[in-house]
């Protein structure tokens, strides 16, 4: 579908549902489904030099720098044990990923050279399909933030033409497709690898690990050189949809299998003992001014104040606070603000990106 | 060893879960039908029930439906809303929730047969949202809404015509959570309540999955949690994650036996009694402070049953014996050190008890053999509930119903209708105690108290205190 007359669409059928509630209910407008996925939903990209921002309504910190996302393509959500996010969260891939510098601070733009491991392809499609409807011509990928680094926009996502009793195949990722090519999620032919039922012992089988237990592979993992790049943004919801970074920053090619490293600068007026709370999918580590102060182990899911750290005091001027946040298949998000002692929500500060 | 024995020391253990074959994952909310009871998991598999205690795949029929069915009567017929993703977990999220009808849930009647599919609401292959699990709700002024989404973006509700099945006219998708997978809606004192569960699903014995809900006066939301949490953050108050034996508690459904009288179905992601398969499970529903909460069925073991009415206790009327000792009353005694004061034994007392039938009666709880009941479950039941035997402990004098709808102790337990017993927890929290059968009669009836020193059987109303029994143990 061009992307133009999908965007003409997603707005034209918005109004009629807006306008056309049915037996009068009240719905919020902004609750009512909206299909649009595009980079620009979600992040407002902003200059390393943008005015500071204020934590919204709720206290939510919307301002983030965040790295393209380093691969880790674990298949699964459940090796996320202590230990493991221990390790591989603090493992550093580049120099100054964990600085406490406030000066020496990446901005917005800013490229370093990775090495990682390089994705593996085949979505997991652990329910393969079960019983059809599986669309055709199933859609493109995602179009890359303006000023995100080279390539060409990625085709608009495609509607499924909704075959009513399809075969049920799952969907395969694309396969290695470069950064910056702009192609679009490929339907395979027939059965996709992953895509047949897996370890479907949950099912009335043996004790579980249905969806193909997670466990890393045996095989020594293919390491590639991956240029990342600092991005600045503004999140248009409370929280910050890292799968949608991740589409968009790569024109669709990271989506699963991904450790996210993220920073905001809080600016307060004075000495002040808080706790930060967070909520992230799937786990994930947060530094206050170089401290550890969080862990969020195991496979959950975001949950508003999920966690929340002992008290802490952040000091009067700068003070950066760190996320890094590893998700395997699924959703990924996270989401963060500070409580008084009292349980009231701290919002006196500003929010910047230096 | 064989099938029977297996159930046997699956039920001296506990009772928490079906018994038979009961294996499934995402049932459909139960449904009766002509005096069976039918659900359906992911890919159709059926599993049915005469008594609602003993499940298998017998006599049920595979439907042509996706993942995670689900179910509600409207009128004379039943409508099947289930999904269908060619995804999964680490796969594109291009669902489609679909709506079918039937007369009848018995396949061996000629009425059976599904009515053409409807498709009524989707997911694109990449947004926000994954059109599955299909939750189906009817409202007290008869809207019917569908919930659906899963793990992956938003979960969304959507009004449905309860005519047709079909799409309400004008009907809005509204994203009312995130996250959450099986999400199902229902309405309890003025509140709307949206179910969802959490966690990690099949992973067998180390699945988290837990069933979490927030409520809202709108059945299009906000739904807001116990700590004031939009479930669009988020939110979710727990109502069952695990219990020793059992993980992963998941899809949650709600059957009303009576008015005080709910049950919750779901699954679990791993029943270690039963090979860590996933398997279905029926709980009694207990609301408190406007939240459910799964409750408990009793389990195997000796208890105190004691009267919401007055807080009395139910005891076989035996001579009174009293013990000596503890008199040291207004501080005598002086310094002398404390000693234990020999409880009462039933070898103390069961030579001068009558031989033949003695009847009940409820005074002061004081931990005498003739006030200690034992519950024994059986291997037949009623939904979600084994029957008990109930006899004192340390004997089989078993409490039985008589004809006259009055109460008795028989000196052997024989198996009887009138000696067996159902235990539904109610709504708040009590217990209500039911025969199975009471002689020369098909009158549905339960214990109840008359006056405070006194039991009998009575019909059941959830507003009467006289209906309602709490199980102690000490």
């Amino acid at each position: 579908m061009n992307k133009n007359f999908k965007l003409i669409l997603a707005v034209g059928m918005a109004a009629v549902l807006v306008g056309c509630g049915s037996n009068g209910s009240k719905i919020d407008p902004s609750r009512v489904a909206n299909r649009n996925v595009e980079y620009d939903q979600y992040f407002t990209e902003i200059k390393a030099d943008a005015a500071p921002a204020k934590p919204d309504e709720k206290g939510f910190i919307r301002r983030w720098t965040i790295i393209e996302p380093i691969n880790k393509p674990n298949s699964g959500n459940t090796v996320f044990t202590d230990s493991y996010i221990l390790t591989e969260l603090t493992k550093e891939y580049f120099k100054g990923q964990f600085t406490n510098d406030i000066k020496s601070l990446p901005k917005t733009g800013d490229e370093v050279i990775v090495e990682t491991e390089a994705p593996r392809a085949g979505g997991r499609g652990g329910f393969g399909g079960f019983g059809g409807g599986a669309p055709q011509g199933a859609g493109a990928g995602q179009a890359r933030p303006q000023g995100a680094g080279a390539g060409a926009p990625g085709a608009g996502q495609a509607r499924p033409q909704g075959a009513p009793q399809g075969a049920g195949a799952g969907q395969a990722r694309p396969q290695g497709a470069p950064q910056g090519a702009g192609a679009g999620q490929a339907r395979p032919q027939g059965a996709p690898q992953g895509g047949a039922p897996q370890g479907m012992g949950g099912f009335g089988g043996f004790g579980g690990g249905m969806m193909g237990g997670g466990a890393p592979a045996a095989a020594a993992p293919q390491m590639i050189k991956d240029t990342l790049t600092w991005h600045s943004v503004d999140s248009k919801l409370f929280n910050i949809k890292l799968i949608r970074f991740a589409l968009g920053s790569s024109n669709g090619q990271k989506r699963y299998g991904l450790i996210f490293n993220a920073f905001t600068v809080i600016n307060c007026e004075q000495d002040v003992v808080v706790r930060l709370a967070a909520g992230s999918n799937a786990s994930s580590i947060w530094w206050v001014n170089g401290e550890k102060v969080l862990t969020l182990q195991a496979d959950r899911r975001m949950v508003a104040d999920d966690g929340m750290s002992k008290r802490i005091t952040l000091k009067k001027g700068k003070n950066l606070v760190r996320a890094a946040v590893i998700n395997g298949p699924g959703m990924s998000d996270m989401c963060a603000r500070f409580y008084n002692e009292d349980g009231t929500i701290f919002k006196n500060y500003t929010i910047t990106n230096n | 060893m064989g099938l029977v024995a297996l159930v046997s020391v699956s039920m001296s253990e506990t009772v928490m879960a079906q018994i038979g074959a009961p294996f499934i994952h995402d049932p459909a909310t139960i449904m009766e039908c002509d005096g069976k009871y039918y659900t359906w998991g992911t890919g159709g598999s059926p599993l049915v029930s005469s008594d609602g205690w003993v499940w298998s795949s017998e006599g049920g029929a595979r439907i042509q439906v996706g993942a995670a069915p689900d179910m509600i009567k409207i009128g004379d017929r039943y409508l099947c809303a289930h999904s269908s993703t060619g995804g999964g977990l680490g796969g594109g999220h291009a669902g489609t929730i679909r709506t079918m009808w039937n007369k009848t849930l018995d396949p061996q009647s000629p009425d059976y047969e599904w009515t053409e599919q409807i498709q009524v609401a989707e997911s694109y292959v990449d947004e926000d949202c994954d059109a599955i699990d299909a939750g189906l709700i009817l409202t007290p002024e008869g809207r019917l809404f569908v919930t659906y989404g899963t793990y992956f973006g938003f979960i969304r509700v959507v009004e449905l015509d309860p005519a047709t099945g079909d799409r309400a006219a004008g009907a809005q998708d509204v994203n009312v959570a995130v996250d959450c997978e099986a999400t199902t809606m229902i309405y309890q004192d003025g509140y709307y309540y949206l179910l969802g569960t959490h966690g990690t699903c099949c992973d067998g014995v180390n699945s988290t999955y837990n069933i979490v809900c927030g409520r809202s006066k709108s059945p299009t939301g906000p739904f807001i949690d116990n700590v004031g949490r939009d479930m669009i953050e988020g939110g979710g108050k727990m109502v069952l994650g695990c219990r020793d034996g059992y993980t992963g508690a998941g899809h949650f459904g709600r059957y009303i036996v009576e008015e005080g009288v709910q049950k919750m179905s779901f699954h679990w992601e791993a029943d270690y009694s039963m090979s860590g398969r996933s398997t279905l499970a029926i709980l009694p529903i207990v609301w408190r402070n406007g939240w459910p909460e799964a409750g408990y069925n009793v389990k195997n073991g000796v208890y105190e049953i004691e009267s919401e009415r007055r807080g009395y206790a139910l005891e076989i009327a035996t001579e009174y014996v009293r013990l000596g000792g503890g008199r040291g009353m207004f501080g005598g005694g002086g310094n002398q050190p404390n000693t234990q004061v020999a409880f009462q034994k039933l070898e103390d007392v069961i030579g001068n008890w009558p031989t033949g039938n003695i009847d009940v009666r409820v005074i002061d709880y004081q931990f005498r053999p003739n006030q200690k009941w034992e519950f024994v479950a059986q291997e037949e039941g009623t939904l979600g509930t084994p029957y008990y035997k109930i006899v004192i402990a340390g004997t089989n004098r078993a409490l039985a119903a008589t004809a006259g709808k009055e109460l008795t102790t028989v000196p052997e337990f024989t198996g009887a209708p009138e000696q067996l017993w159902s235990v539904d927890q109610l709504v708040d929290g009590t217990y209500r105690i039911c025969p199975k059968a009471v002689p020369g009669t098909d009158e549905k009836v339960c214990l109840i108290s008359v006056g405070d020193s006194n039991a009998s059987l009575g019909k059941f109303d959830i507003n009467d205190v006289n209906c309602k029994w709490n199980l102690r143990q000490y």
